[in-house]
């Protein structure tokens, strides 16, 4: 770390200060009224509560960040999974359901992680089944209407495109 | 000898008459051009003489998207769909519950979408079986 960053450093923490020394200053100013135990708080203490909770916000906001992409990557290992192996075989896969009373909005975006998974897996085999309908029609009803119509969207302009081979007509 | 005689005069002349279909009659088809449009009657299902395997169809869930679809002789698909903020909702509707025996159904989208940018159905004595 050469010196001139080293100033800039040492400059920004000045400011830093300055600026909640500022602030303090503006909330906790001098009471008119006369004296009195809270608006006569010590500034120092302030300006260490101040940050002590400017720093926990950070923290608990790294830490959702932190959750948010553990999640993203469980769920493209779920896709994912479906996708390789077994799709080439045209084998019914496998689901997990989501638990008896579980979240309506969780077990709405699986049946869509599934069901864009199925569609994906026919398209890219070129054929539509009667199994890929039995396979899909468990979580259809799971759908909201923008799931669905994303669901429609994707087989109907791969029909569209002359690149699924329709022999099991779905509920879509 | 006489009642054998007699059935078979009777038959001679009903037969025949059951047999005769009056009026015209066009066998039902189904014609896709890819990422345009699509035609075909519902009788299509009737026409022995079609190749391929053509058919055509409609469907939708209750308060929500109808789609119209098919396939020709030659194995081109066909799609498309009217959403519930479209201004041919309510009439879309109805064509996909009045689609039947003599029914023509005629659907235009544009390249490259899947909205139908027109949905026409027609029903024609000549289309029946």
């Amino acid at each position: 770390m050469n010196k001139s960053h080293t100033s800039w450093l040492r400059v920004l923490s000045v400011l830093q200060a300055v600026t909640l020394g500022l602030v303090v200053m503006l909330h906790f100013g001098p009471d008119e009224s006369g004296p009195d135990s809270a608006s006569n708080a010590r500034p120092e203490s302030t300006i260490t509560w101040l940050q002590d909770d400017a720093s926990s916000r950070v923290s608990q906001m790294i830490e959702t960040e932190r959750l948010k992409s553990a999640l993203r990557e469980v769920l493209n290992e779920e896709l994912e999974t479906f996708n390789d192996g077994e799709s080439a075989s045209g084998a019914a896969i496998q689901v997990s359901h989501a638990p008896p009373g579980g979240d309506d909005l969780h077990a709405g975006r699986e049946a869509a992680a599934v069901s864009n998974a199925i569609v994906r897996q026919a398209i890219s085999a070129g054929v539509w089944t009667a199994e890929d309908t039995e396979t899909l029609m468990p979580h259809l009803g799971t759908l909201s209407e923008a799931q669905r119509l994303e669901l429609i969207d994707q087989f109907y302009s791969a029909i569209n495109r002359q690149e699924l081979n329709v022999e099991d007509v779905p509920p879509l | 000898m006489k009642p054998m005689l007699y059935a078979v005069s009777i038959l001679a002349v009903v037969v025949p008459l059951a047999g005769q279909a009056d009026g015209r009659h066009i066998d039902g088809n189904v014609y896709v051009s890819p990422d345009s449009y699509m035609q075909g009657n519902m009788s299509v299902r009737y026409n022995a003489a079609t190749a391929g395997d053509p058919y055509v169809y409609a469907t939708g869930y209750a308060g929500s998207t109808v789609g119209f679809h098919g396939r020709d002789a030659e194995g081109d698909y066909f799609s498309c769909y009217v959403t519930t903020s479209s201004s041919l909702y309510d009439a879309a509707v109805d064509i996909k519950n009045n689609l039947q025996d003599g029914s023509r159904l005629y659907v235009t989208k544009s390249a490259g979408s899947n909205y139908c940018t027109n949905v026409f159905l027609g029903n024609y004595s000549y289309y029946q079986q």
